[in-house]
């Protein structure tokens, strides 16, 4: 009896996991076509690839925001989102086919460069640092901005990791 | 046979509770990450149009709050957008800078174009505000220094 009652539990247990995913998948897809639905023509197709770039690209922004405020956090762990947000936005930047959007991917890059520079001058690895504030120079500089200037831009990230990581609140100076 | 009955009872009211619950939680998660998605990728294009408000020449500037009005536009398509007034007023408050851009630019007509068009995007929500409050604000954003930092 006992075996017979095991034996339907576990059976039981199998069609529910089997349904479980069933029903999740049908039920995400079901939702992810709704979300799309709209957008299926080339002019949509372009803009989901840009706003999915831009999810990706700010959940990271924050979160190496946070690891940047984070006096527990060291080095390695700072450097390992900051990379990642370059690795995808020099991956994806090619989807990506408005030019102001683009320019709006390069600010995103030369932010994160000057987030590196600042790691590595914590570090105590100069020359890396140098390397990457030049790198956020140039690419600022292309990008229209008036002051590039390594003090004004090390200043500017110090605000924006501070309002980043919610150490401040939102819209207050 | 009647085992094998007593089996397939197992194994179906299984699945059926499990599609049942799949359905439900599969629901809820997908519409949050949704959601979630909404929310970065509104505030990501958002503050780094605003940084480059803020930071960039004239030209740039005039073009990443086009390019931001443009994506806010096509957000507001997205069925996880429903609802989220926040696209409506970021779109107005763009609109203002934009408007004090050409101000500042002399290009008086553009800029009252600009402030309409701010002024419907505040009507959608169901706030009138009216053009002299409006040309207002322009007046107070094109006085503002530049560049202002912090941007944010």
């Amino acid at each position: 009896m006992f075996k017979r009652v095991s034996f339907f539990g576990l059976l039981f247990l199998v069609g529910a996991g089997l349904g479980l995913f069933a029903g999740w998948e049908l039920s995400s897809s079901r939702l992810m076509v709704i979300e799309r639905r709209p957008f299926d023509n080339p002019d949509g197709r372009d803009f989901l690839k840009t706003y999915d770039l831009f999810a990706r690209l700010w959940s990271l922004h924050v979160g190496s925001a946070m690891r940047l405020r984070d006096p527990k956090e060291g080095p390695a762990r700072r450097r390992e989102y900051l990379n990642l947000l370059l690795e995808i936005a020099q991956k994806d930047k090619g989807q990506v086919k408005d030019q102001a959007a683009l320019t709006l991917v390069d600010v995103e890059t030369g932010i994160t460069d000057v987030r590196l520079a600042m790691v590595e001058e914590a570090a105590g690895n100069l020359p890396a640092s140098q390397t990457w504030m030049q790198k956020a120079q140039a690419t600022l500089k292309q990008a229209g901005w008036k002051d590039y200037s390594e003090a004004h831009l090390k200043k500017l990230v110090q605000e924006m990791n501070k309002q980043d990581a919610c150490d401040r609140p939102c819209g207050k100076q | 046979m009647r085992t094998l009955k007593f089996y397939s009872t197992a194994v179906v009211s299984g699945l059926v509770i499990g599609i049942l619950g799949g359905w439900h939680f599969g629901g809820v998660i997908t519409k949050g990450r949704l959601i979630w998605e909404e929310m970065f990728a509104s505030a990501g294009h958002g503050q780094l149009a605003l940084v480059q408000y803020d930071q960039a020449d004239r030209e740039h500037a005039r073009q990443a709050l086009s390019c931001d009005i443009d994506f806010l536009k096509s957000m507001t398509k997205l069925p996880s957008a429903q609802g989220d007034q926040a696209l409506l007023i970021d779109m107005g408050r763009n609109y203002l800078k934009l408007a004090a851009i050409e101000d500042l630019a002399g290009n008086g007509a553009l800029s009252h174009q600009y402030v309409l068009s701010a002024q419907e995007s505040f009507r959608k929500i169901g706030r009138d505000i009216p053009e002299e409050k409006l040309n207002k604000e322009v007046t107070r954003i094109a006085a503002l220094p530049q560049p202002m930092s912090p941007p944010l």
